[in-house]
């Protein structure tokens, strides 16, 4: 306990800036993974012949040892956070691609035919019901590739990556408990975080009338003030965000 | 309005429909009927092109239906299925809304067309816009979503078992909607169902269809009359025109050849005629067959009684009841039965509306057509 709280004390700069790189890149990865990921799915469902290969490699990429995975990237393209970062994107690309598949994949086809039956257009449709109905599958998707983001980037440390993860791997070649736990405590705990605020993320963009406690309004009043409510947290969830890039940048 | 001309549909070299042609006239509402897989889903989904024909046409308005824009012709186009498919994250308003919205409907009028239609569907405003479809209960979806098919005032309306996933009570209740809109607004309906009952109910015509052709295209009554074949005679059900009687008509069930004699026939003689024809009364006659009256047995009777002199020579003409309650051949048998009932009749002729008899109902023969509802039930022949 002492050696941590000295350990930390000495070396908390260090591990700031180490954990606001973890951050950065896991957000990079998210928001990567949320944009391929989400073209690669809405393709991937319109396209039967993408269906399997996608499934496969989600799949696949999802088994293998993460570690293995991470350490394969050394040989083939060498150290550093390059490398072992791009796998992570593949990784976190495909893992939304396929939930936003199947998100798509699970609207009605009901719903579906009508829209097309009623004479909306292709765009509109992708647009105003696709999109919102498929948005919930996708957002889970990006928590999930998220987190295990946090994970990936972790064990990257030891293919010579930055991140709380090089803490750790000192603390393990040098035996010493300090630095082991001043990486693997933030690492879970930014985890943690990471979870709950794409958990908050994924609350916001499922439509108020699904999910699981939907809204099911009395009267056009309560309609108003929930959607008037939801508005505002898009808001603020969307400043929030922008401040947070806004300080990783300038650290 | 609507054509279809030789249209073949094939699904992975399975014929679905076998070279269908027919046509629905501007107003009217045509119902396809036939057997699960018999194309007529089909058929509907091609006119707005959800399904694109192998061979053959299907014409809007004179006009080849592939030479317009697939999706401004679906606006033109109301289509309602099974199923509802409303959009689960909108509420009911924005459904309604949702086309008037991409064409440039302001946000007060799309709301006042919104309302209106909601009212239309028999459904109250305040309470059902701004509520989820979730909220709402099966047939109230389906109002919806019938009135949302009409958001944009479409010429054509498809609809595909709309109410089959209903409970009877509710069902017979849109039906009844069905056909007091229909009779407001005159709109051109295509309609296919499974059940004959509702086809006899709604339709202006039925098109019967079997594995992909059409068997019988025509109107409810004479196909409950003279069905085309005997796939469609058991398709539509022997008893089946007892639940619609009012299409039993005078010239369904009269006695053809009834006894008739002219005018100038003697009163022996005339007697005479009936003995030996076993009937108790004569329709008298002109050289064109056109009823002049009626003697009965019953009324000769009377008068003999009363004393009229010199019966054996007076002729049928000074004799007969001159005017005899009759009938006419598109008379219904429900009102055949109330006036017999009503006025006690024991014959009514039938005559056309120039004055010729065309037949002749009498008690009994109203009795034996009655009877063969009972008959049928129990495995007889059909009318």
């Amino acid at each position: 306990m002492m050696e941590l709280g000295q350990y930390l004390g000495t070396n908390a700069p260090r591990i700031a800036s180490l954990l606001a790189q973890h951050l950065g890149l896991v957000l990079l990865t998210a928001a990567v993974a949320a944009g391929a990921g989400g073209v690669l799915g809405f393709l991937t469902s319109r396209c039967p012949l993408l269906e399997k290969p996608v499934a496969a490699a989600a799949h696949l990429i999802q088994t293998v040892p993460r570690l293995a995975l991470i350490a394969l990237t050394v040989p083939l393209l060498g150290m550093g956070t390059a490398p072992s970062l791009g796998i992570i994107l593949v990784y976190a690309v495909l893992l939304v691609a396929s939930r936003t598949a199947a998100g798509l994949r699970a609207i009605s086809p009901d719903v579906q035919e009508t829209a097309r039956a009623m004479g909306l257009t292709p765009a509109s449709i992708l647009l105003r019901i696709q999109l919102p109905l498929a948005l919930p599958a996708a957002m889970a998707g990006v928590r999930r590739a998220a987190v295990a983001a946090v994970g990936l980037v972790t064990l990257a440390a030891f293919a010579g990556a930055g991140g709380l993860g090089q803490l750790v791997a000192e603390g393990l070649g040098q035996g010493a408990a300090g630095p082991i736990l001043a990486g693997a405590v933030p690492a879970c705990l930014l985890a943690l975080g990471v979870d709950g605020a794409f958990a908050w993320l994924e609350h916001l963009s499922t439509p108020l009338s699904l999910g699981e406690t939907p809204l099911l309004p009395a009267s056009r009043e309560e309609l108003l003030r929930r959607r008037g409510r939801r508005r505002l947290a898009w808001y603020a969830t969307a400043a929030g965000a922008l401040l947070l890039v806004g300080f990783l940048l300038l650290v | 309005m609507l054509e279809f001309r030789q249209v073949s549909l094939e699904i992975r070299r399975q014929p679905v429909l076998e070279q269908v042609s027919f046509t629905a006239r501007e107003g009217e509402m045509v119902v396809l009927i036939g057997p699960s897989g018999c194309g007529k889903s089909s058929c509907l989904r091609m006119v707005n092109r959800l399904e694109e024909p192998t061979a053959g046409q299907v014409l809007l308005d004179g006009q080849d239906i592939r030479r317009e824009d697939p999706v401004s012709l679906r606006r033109r186009i109301g289509y309602v299925t099974q199923r509802p498919g409303l959009f689960p994250h909108l509420t009911v308003e924005e459904n309604l809304s949702l086309l008037p919205c991409l064409e440039g409907l302001p946000p007060g009028e799309r709301q006042n067309r919104a309302a209106r239609l909601v009212e239309e569907a028999g459904l109250p405003p305040e309470e059902t816009l701004f509520r989820y479809p979730s909220q709402l209960a099966p047939v109230q979806r389906q109002r919806v979503a019938v009135a949302r098919a009409l958001a944009g005032d479409p010429e054509l309306l498809l609809m595909d078992d709309p109410f089959a996933a209903l409970d009877p009570i509710t069902r017979s209740q849109l039906q009844d909607r069905m056909i007091s809109f229909h009779a407001r607004s005159r709109r051109t309906v295509l309609f296919v169902t499974h059940d004959m009952d509702e086809a006899i109910k709604i339709a202006g015509r039925i098109c019967i269809m079997d594995r992909g052709r059409v068997l019988q295209y025509d109107t409810p009554e004479n196909i409950l009359k003279y069905p085309a074949d005997d796939f469609v005679r058991e398709f539509v059900g022997r008893g089946r025109i007892w639940s619609s009687p009012q299409l039993i008509r005078a010239q369904d069930i009269m006695l053809t050849t009834p006894v008739t004699a002219p005018g100038d026939m003697a009163f022996l003689r005339a007697v005479e005629v009936m003995r030996m024809s076993k009937v108790d009364s004569l329709m008298v006659v002109d050289g064109r067959h056109r009823l002049l009256g009626v003697v009965s047995v019953k009324a000769l009777g009377r008068r003999a009684q009363e004393g009229a002199p010199a019966q054996e020579t007076a002729t049928l003409a000074q004799l007969m009841d001159p005017s005899p309650p009759t009938c006419r051949p598109e008379e219904s048998i429900v009102s055949l039965l109330q006036r017999v009932n009503r006025e006690e009749l024991s014959t009514l002729p039938v005559v056309d509306d120039r004055g010729v008899l065309r037949g002749l109902i009498t008690k009994g023969s109203l009795v034996s057509t009655l009877s063969r509802r009972f008959l049928i039930q129990e495995g007889g022949t059909a009318q």
